[in-house]
């Protein structure tokens, strides 16, 4: 096994990976159902500055810039958040199978947000408070349940997010069931399989708990690595593992946290996304977290282009990263053998 | 020169301490030569709370845990096995001290406890002359690393990698190690022979590689000493006493000081051969039963005591001087002989 070569070799595929986001931010901006002419995409953008050789209509300018630019930075931003959640998770819990949702984040946020819907009505924005507060709600709820034994074994987080997402998966159901079938049932339903049609430049309030959250994860990286030795390895080594844990568990959720605000739950993103990473650049997460915020960018973009123009209306986002993130995995897993990334 | 009388003691310290302190000894140990690490009246219990102070004297009567019925405070009975009973261990730099005993009989609970894992009941444990449970995670980290049994692995890091995480408690909060920590981790890999295995993945080493890979790790941490547990289990011999001799070199060329928690009573019988100060301390209901010298505790008769087995201790004369003994096991104890408890 020549590292040395299968590293230069890999420096091409890494060049793909961090150019590749910006590439899908610009090009997109070109493509959707409502045909817009490439030179009037371009001169919408001048005429934000005041400049451009003629102005577009309102209806084009309305497009591309308050509709188009802030759906695909808002993509960019949850697909992102939620893989270096799930890289800072799976490295913390030292398990490959956990994703950014495992200790119950995305089915506290999904019952704030029928909380808000069924006895608010609450639409877009308004839901952000409710989602992003049962969210932290059923995360705080897990810790507290992994500390009944004064420490947060892993094995005992784990629990307690199987415990709570189960409790408010059943109040998610609860929700469902006292919605009005004709405005709110549809509303939340489709909240819950994930969406970005409603993202404008309101929405981007979500963005300050992400970015903190992810500030804070990428300032934790090296500990991270140390964590996924294991408590009693990390503890030896230095690390104080409650209070490291703690912070890595705390940006993660402000990440997924806020990405659910903005996209509803959207599923995969936090699992398959780190496992790529790894395969390009290795299992230290100072070189992980920023691959995965590029691959779960691009990824994310992809997934909600796709969402916006394969059919007439749009399809859930949760539904496509399933559906395409599955199989894709299935085949890096059998390209790789299953090892060695 | 004043020999501290109770009043003159400060100020005699100041001038000739090296003098006063066998006066001294029994009463202000702090201002005595202290060992690296003391360990006194150490018990723990898993079951024990916050009123786990309380629990004394759960002697053991059989088996190797004690279970015993005792009154708590409100009147209900408790269960209470103090898995440590009193356990006394001074370890220094420059020696190693291998602690043996049977399953269970709370080694790897002592080990945890010095770590900072577990946090004793009872008695107290001071390293460096600082009681441990004052020391934040990192300073603790300076002073004594860790070589675990089995690592399990989650991620295919690569070795060098592994390594530089022994640096870690050189590290602030949010930075990871420099080009200074890189080398001290590449040293740490020479002095274990495993730099050609740097750019591998972890993953894919075998066991020997592995425990090798973990000493190297631990040796980047730059600390005194070292606490090893059953390092050696999974080993074949030849990677056992690759492993052994590295840490022998460890101790006679570096004065690093060094635990081992060990099933292998030869084991020490090898570290002596090789002119180390070893000393075996042999563990049974939660105490240190024995300790001493491998060739003066290690007999017939202590390790019926111990182990419940008849042996024999065998001695040969090496064609480089040195002198061998090993253990040759007969059978296990017969019935009424010896339980395996303590005496």
């Amino acid at each position: 096994m020549n590292s040395g070569a299968s590293r230069a070799g890999k420096l091409p595929v890494k060049i793909v990976m961090y150019a590749l986001p910006f590439a899908l931010i610009v090009t997109t901006l070109f493509i959707g159902r409502y045909p817009i002419p490439p030179q009037d995409v371009v001169t919408a953008f001048a005429n934000v500055f005041g400049l451009g050789s003629y102005r577009v209509t309102s209806e084009v300018y309305t497009l591309v810039i308050n509709v188009r630019f802030p759906r695909v930075i808002a993509a960019a931003a949850v697909g992102a958040a939620l893989a270096i959640s799930g890289a800072a998770f799976q490295g913390v819990f030292r398990n490959p199978l956990v994703s950014s949702g495992i200790l119950g984040v995305s089915n506290g946020a999904g019952f704030g947000a029928g909380l808000a819907i069924v006895f608010f009505s609450a639409t877009s924005v308004a839901i952000y408070p409710f989602a992003f507060l049962f969210g932290i709600v059923a995360v705080a709820a897990s810790y507290l349940i992994a500390r009944v034994y004064k420490s947060t074994p892993t094995i005992m987080l784990i629990l307690g997010g199987t415990i709570v997402s189960s409790v408010f998966s059943a109040l998610v159901s609860l929700m469902k069931y006292l919605a009005d079938p004709e405005t709110q049932l549809p509303n939340l339903v489709y909240w819950l399989m994930g969406s970005l049609d409603a993202v404008g430049y309101e929405e981007f309030v979500a963005l300050i708990p992400m970015i903190a959250g992810a500030a804070i994860l990428f300032l934790m990286s090296w500990r991270i690595n140390v964590l996924s030795m294991g408590d009693k390895e990390a503890r030896s080594m230095g690390v104080d593992t409650q209070r490291d844990k703690f912070l890595v568990i705390g940006g993660a959720t402000l990440c997924t946290a806020s990405a659910v605000c903005m996209s509803g739950v959207v599923g995969w993103v936090g699992l398959i996304i780190p496992h790529i990473g790894r395969m390009i650049v290795g299992s230290d997460s100072r070189k992980l977290m920023p691959a995965s915020a590029a691959i779960g960018a691009s990824f994310m973009m992809v997934i909600d282009l796709l969402a916006r123009v394969i059919t007439v209306s749009e399809v859930p986002l949760g539904v496509l990263t399933a559906l395409v993130g599955a199989p894709f995995f299935v085949y890096l897993l059998k390209r790789t053998k299953g090892r060695n990334w | 020169m004043a020999m501290g009388t109770g009043r003159s003691r400060k100020a005699s310290q100041q001038q000739v301490p090296q003098m006063s302190q066998s006066q001294q000894a029994m009463d202000v140990p702090q201002v005595q030569q202290h060992h690296f690490i003391e360990v006194r009246g150490a018990e723990f219990s898993y079951d024990a709370d916050a009123k786990g102070r309380d629990i004394r004297d759960a002697k053991g009567r059989d088996g190797r845990r004690n279970g015993d019925k005792r009154d708590s405070r409100d009147g209900r009975d408790a269960e209470v096995r103090n898995v440590l009973n009193s356990v006394d261990l001074m370890l220094d730099k420059g020696q190693i001290c291998c602690l043996m005993g049977v399953n269970g009989c709370g080694k790897s609970t002592l080990i945890d406890c010095i770590l900072g894992v577990n946090h004793i009941t009872a008695g107290s444990i001071e390293i460096n002359g600082v009681p441990q449970h004052q020391m934040k995670p990192h300073e603790l980290a300076r002073l004594v690393s860790y070589v675990p049994q089995v690592h399990d692995r989650a991620f295919p890091y690569l070795v060098k990698d592994v390594v530089l995480m022994g640096r870690t408690a050189y590290q602030s909060q949010f930075s990871s190690p420099d080009d200074n920590d890189k080398q001290i981790a590449m040293q740490s890999l020479r002095q274990c022979g495993i730099e050609h295995l740097a750019d591998r993945p972890y993953t894919q080493l075998s066991g020997g590689e592995m425990q090798m890979v973990l000493l190297a790790r631990s040796l980047a941490q730059n600390a005194p000493f070292i606490i090893m547990d059953e390092p050696t289990a999974h080993l074949d011999f030849k990677n056992e006493l690759m492993f052994m001799e590295t840490v022998t070199s460890l101790v006679a060329d570096s004065g690093i000081g060094v635990l081992v928690a060990t099933h292998s009573p030869n084991q020490s019988f090898f570290f002596e051969s090789c002119g180390l100060d070893v000393t075996a301390a042999l563990m049974a209901d939660g105490k240190i039963c024995k300790r001493g010298k491998p060739s003066e505790v290690l007999n017939t008769e202590s390790l019926r005591n111990i182990y419940g087995i008849e042996a024999k201790v065998l001695s040969t004369d090496l064609e480089d001087g040195r002198h061998l003994s090993q253990i040759a096991l007969v059978s296990t104890a017969k019935a009424g002989e010896g339980d395996g408890s303590s005496q």
